[in-house]
């Protein structure tokens, strides 16, 4: 569907409502004492905005909203949580892999995307083959049954992910890249110790241990090339809306900053007249409209032609992240010794942030992979 | 792999200073005593923070996390039991003796293993410095009798350097500033001393302190001279602390609130009459400064080197993380700027025994009476007694103007913030680095990585904000260089 920018904005101001009087309050409380029943009630809540059913196509009860639209309100609740508004980009991440199924497997979609218009509604959690460990996952098929086993690396929403949507690369060509979806329930199915993490308490980080899960067929999203293309659009899409979050969380503390210095006194004048003050605040400012110019450009379907010009997803979440943790650091500095306190919310943010830089994969491998993945670009 | 097999940090063959500061080797043959004596300092002070803090570091920092107000009283027993508290005290005082380059050794090694831990130890050294400032030769004896007693008794014994206040952080730092500053505290002369009141806030070990150095002006309206420097022993009626602070990091560090209410000052403990009081801060700043640079490089080494052991063990594929070649090139990229910044930190050390209170002890006269004086007189009370009356008393004053003039304390800060900017930017710049290098995983608490890049931040916040330092380098260099009177005319401003 079409959106327009009043419609973009219209979301825009809603959801920074919402953030501001669901998530605002509770936030710094349920970083130092997280509590899930209070994120799931959040999520709940959001069902007044149809959050959960953005990116879920209208013809199986959804909004039916493109994914640009979906980093925009990440984007939103980054501003007063990004642990909050990471509990969105899974799902969403989740959803751009079944919406980037072909035509034909629609049919097959729609079962699944049913679960989700479920209620409670469920939480959905992409596995991302990133971090391979020594036993990354694998699909087999033994004895007729289809077999999954290994052990994820960290994966997002993994204490609150109803279902998971997995998916596996291929390796050389012993086995396809496939997508397979289960409930979190499934024999076999084990979510390991929460890896304590600095940031993004709300919503801790765990591998998934995958013991000999047997998985029905129709399960089994796409398999073969489907299931790499579904894997890079969904990479694409998470690593967008990654930016997305480091530029939220990223603008709300370049706001607090700006509004802090015209408040503080100090050296004979209100700080945000000493030119250091403005030369960061500028270079903040700089960082976080090229930030969101280059995510907002990541879903673009159409640009402009120029020589030399990518719209790779992970290069925004690149760009984005290491943007926001520079603003979020300045910030702090701008607040003296309170942004180091947990109570005025930046110290919050640059945890948050920080995490946000590795999800994905680490950036200067990301750097490598940008190139070295498309030879094509450098005439191999 | 165990963690023994990577000879770096904590766990390099000890003593390595003239390895990785090889030009030390023309100073060792010229002066072997001194650099022996630190070499001998950095081995111990590498084997206490291997073996007495690195183990606990990451319980310590949980429970400070759960309450603030958690101490590690175990911790501070074997470093009291090793005299780490009281290292510049001369040994036949009680102390160690320790050099500056030494004490750039201590806090190097004991930061590496974590900066909070280690400010519990050597931060104690403010009340120290704080007396040598006017260098009143009771005051000083008095103090250094009281921690050396103190240490022997095993009986904590804290010093808190109040200067910040809710509404002035740089401005107690700077002249410039001070000159504009709108005080949160007040001394108000009245008969035989001060009435203090007033707020301080962010005060390392406040919380613990038995005595509190204070700044506080006399006058509100002209606090640059009216500032003074005061000495409140914390039992001192009208004196609370307030709230412990929940901070980001260095958590096994206190920092409180500091509340004055109507509190008694007698005109004895007044350490720096009106007027006087930014000359006694902008002297420990002219030491601390540095030694915080030092305490960024600390953090930055231990977040490479705790770096260095996850990627060597972490298994990608087939290859191990440290067998691609960006992560060696991020590392080289790293120990160069490590290595740069502690030649720095060690340079500064060096002209503080040079020419700064650590020549004191050099001198002849101090070297003669520590050698004649026998250890019991030297602690004890006819000593003390001879030293308060004021022919005396002001002996250890004038003695010390011959060494540290204030021209060179401005110079000593200059050089001190320029450390400090280098290591408390090489801290933030390397913890985050060494973050990125390491991964999602990596940054699992269990490895201690996160805690080195939560608490690297401060280190560019307190000892006056790195804008503040940068404020005094270029001050000072550009009038150096002739260049005064710096300053765009409002009207010409954008
Ligand atoms: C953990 C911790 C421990 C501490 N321990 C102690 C202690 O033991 N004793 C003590 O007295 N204090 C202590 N402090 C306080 C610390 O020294 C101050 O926080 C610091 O000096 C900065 O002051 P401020 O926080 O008031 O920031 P402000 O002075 O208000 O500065 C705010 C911002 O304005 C900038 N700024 C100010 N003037 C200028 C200018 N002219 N040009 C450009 N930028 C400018 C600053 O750089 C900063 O970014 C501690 C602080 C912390 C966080």
């Amino acid at each position: 569907m079409k959106t327009n920018l009043d419609e973009f904005n219209e979301i825009i101001s809603e959801c920074r409502r919402f953030a501001k009087k669901e998530i605002q309050p509770e936030a710094l409380e349920m970083d130092l004492q997280p509590k899930f029943e209070w994120l799931r009630s959040v999520w709940e809540k959001s069902r007044s905005l149809d959050l959960p059913l953005l990116l879920i196509p209208e013809s199986c009860n959804g909004v039916g909203y493109p994914e640009k639209c979906a980093a925009l309100v990440l984007d939103m609740l980054a501003m007063e949580c990004a642990g909050v508004a990471s509990l969105f980009a899974g799902h969403f991440a989740a959803c751009t892999t079944l919406n980037s199924l072909k035509k034909q497997e629609k049919a097959l979609t729609a079962d699944i995307l049913k679960i989700m218009d479920a209620d409670p509604l469920p939480v959905f959690s992409v596995i991302f083959p990133f971090d391979p460990d020594d036993s990354s996952l694998g699909l087999e098929r033994i004895n007729g049954k289809n077999i999954l086993r290994g052990r994820s690396s960290l994966a997002l929403n993994s204490m609150h992910a109803d279902y998971f949507l997995v998916l596996i690369q291929s390796s050389g060509d012993t086995d396809a890249g496939c997508c397979v979806c289960l409930p979190n329930d499934s024999p076999g199915v084990e979510i390991e110790e929460n890896a304590r993490l600095p940031g993004l308490k709300i919503n801790p980080f765990a591998k998934i241990v995958f013991n000999d899960v047997v998985v029905d067929s129709d399960m089994i999203i796409a398999s073969g090339g489907p299931g790499e293309k579904i894997l890079a659009a969904a990479q694409k899409a998470y690593f967008g809306f990654i930016a997305a979050m480091a530029m939220g969380a990223s603008r709300s503390a370049f706001l607090k900053a700006m509004s802090y210095a015209k408040g503080r006194y100090q050296y004979g004048k209100h700080i945000i007249h000493h030119e250091e003050i403005q030369r960061m605040l500028g270079c903040m400012q700089m960082k976080l409209d090229m930030g969101t110019a280059g995510y907002l450009q990541a879903f673009n379907d159409e640009t402009v032609s120029l020589p030399a010009l990518s719209s790779k997803g992970r290069l925004a979440k690149v760009y984005c992240t290491d943007a926001a943790l520079e603003i979020v650091q300045d910030a702090i500095q701008i607040h003296g010794g309170y942004g180091y306190m947990h109570e005025y919310g930046l110290e919050k943010v640059m945890r948050d942030v920080k995490i946000l830089q590795l999800m994905g994969g680490r950036n200067p491998a990301l750097h490598i992979q940008v190139i070295a993945q498309h030879p094509v670009r450098f005439g191999q | 792999m165990s963690d023994e097999t990577v000879n770096y940090g904590l766990r390099a063959r000890s003593p390595d200073l003239l390895d990785t500061v090889p030009g030390l080797g023309k100073l060792k043959s010229a002066c072997p005593k001194y650099i022996e004596k630190a070499e001998f300092a950095q081995k111990t002070a590498r084997d206490f923070a291997k073996n007495e803090i690195a183990p606990r570091v990451l319980e310590i920092d949980q429970k400070c996390a759960a309450d603030p107000a958690y101490f590690d009283w175990e911790l501070w027993e074997t470093a009291n039991a090793a005299k780490l508290n009281i290292t510049p005290i001369p040994e036949k005082m009680g102390g160690l003796g320790w050099s500056a380059l030494d004490n750039a050794m201590l806090v190097e090694e004991l930061t590496s293993a974590c900066m909070g831990c280690a400010s519990n130890i050597t931060f104690n050294t403010f009340g120290l410095l704080g007396a040598m400032v006017e260098c009143k030769t009771d005051i000083v004896l008095k103090i250094i009798s009281q921690m050396v007693d103190a240490q022997r008794r095993s009986k904590p014994l804290f010093w808190s350097w109040a200067i910040t206040e809710p509404s002035a952080g740089t401005d107690v730092e700077d002249e410039e500033a001070m000159a504009t500053m709108r005080p949160s505290t007040h001394a108000k002369k009245i008969e035989g001393g001060y009435l203090v009141n007033g707020t301080k806030c962010f005060i390392t070990n406040g919380s613990l302190a038995h005595y509190v150095i204070a700044t506080i002006p006399a006058d509100s309206a002209h606090p640059k001279e009216s500032m003074a420097t005061f000495f409140i022993p914390t039992t001192t009626k009208g004196f609370s602390v307030g709230r412990i602070e929940r901070k980001c990091g260095q958590k096994a560090s206190q920092t409180a609130e500091l509340f004055f209410k109507d509190v008694f000052v007698p005109e004895e403990n007044v350490w720096e009459p009106p007027g006087k009081g930014l000359r006694h801060t902008r002297e420990i700043l002219s030491i601390t400064r540095g030694f915080i640079g030092i305490g960024g490089l600390g953090i930055a080494r231990g977040a490479l080197e705790r770096g260095i052991r996850y990627v060597s063990r972490k298994k990608v594929k087939n290859h191990r993380l440290i067998d691609e070649e960006w992560v060696q090139m991020v590392i080289a990229d790293m120990i160069k700027d490590i290595n740069t910044v502690r030649c720095a930190g060690i340079n500064f050390a060096m002209a503080l025994d040079a020419y700064h209170v650590w020549k004191m002890f050099d001198s002849v006269p101090v070297k003669a009476g520590l050698k004649i004086v026998p250890e019991k007189i030297l602690l004890g009370k006819s000593l003390q007694a001879l030293a308060e009356k004021s022919m005396f008393s002001h002996a250890g004053s004038e003695f010390k103007k011959k060494f540290v003039s204030d021209e060179q304390i401005e110079t000593f800060v200059y050089y001190g913030s320029l450390v400090k900017v280098a290591g408390t930017d090489l801290a933030v710049n390397i913890t985050s680095r060494v973050a990125d290098m390491v991964g999602l995983e990596g940054l699992s608490d269990q490895y201690g990585i996160e805690k080195s890049f939560r608490d690297a931040k401060v280190t560019q916040i307190y000892e006056g904000s790195n804008q503040a330092n940068r404020i005094d380098i270029v001050k000072h260099a550009l009038s150096k260089m002739g260049i005064k009177n710096l300053g765009v005319p409002d009207e010409n401003k954008p």
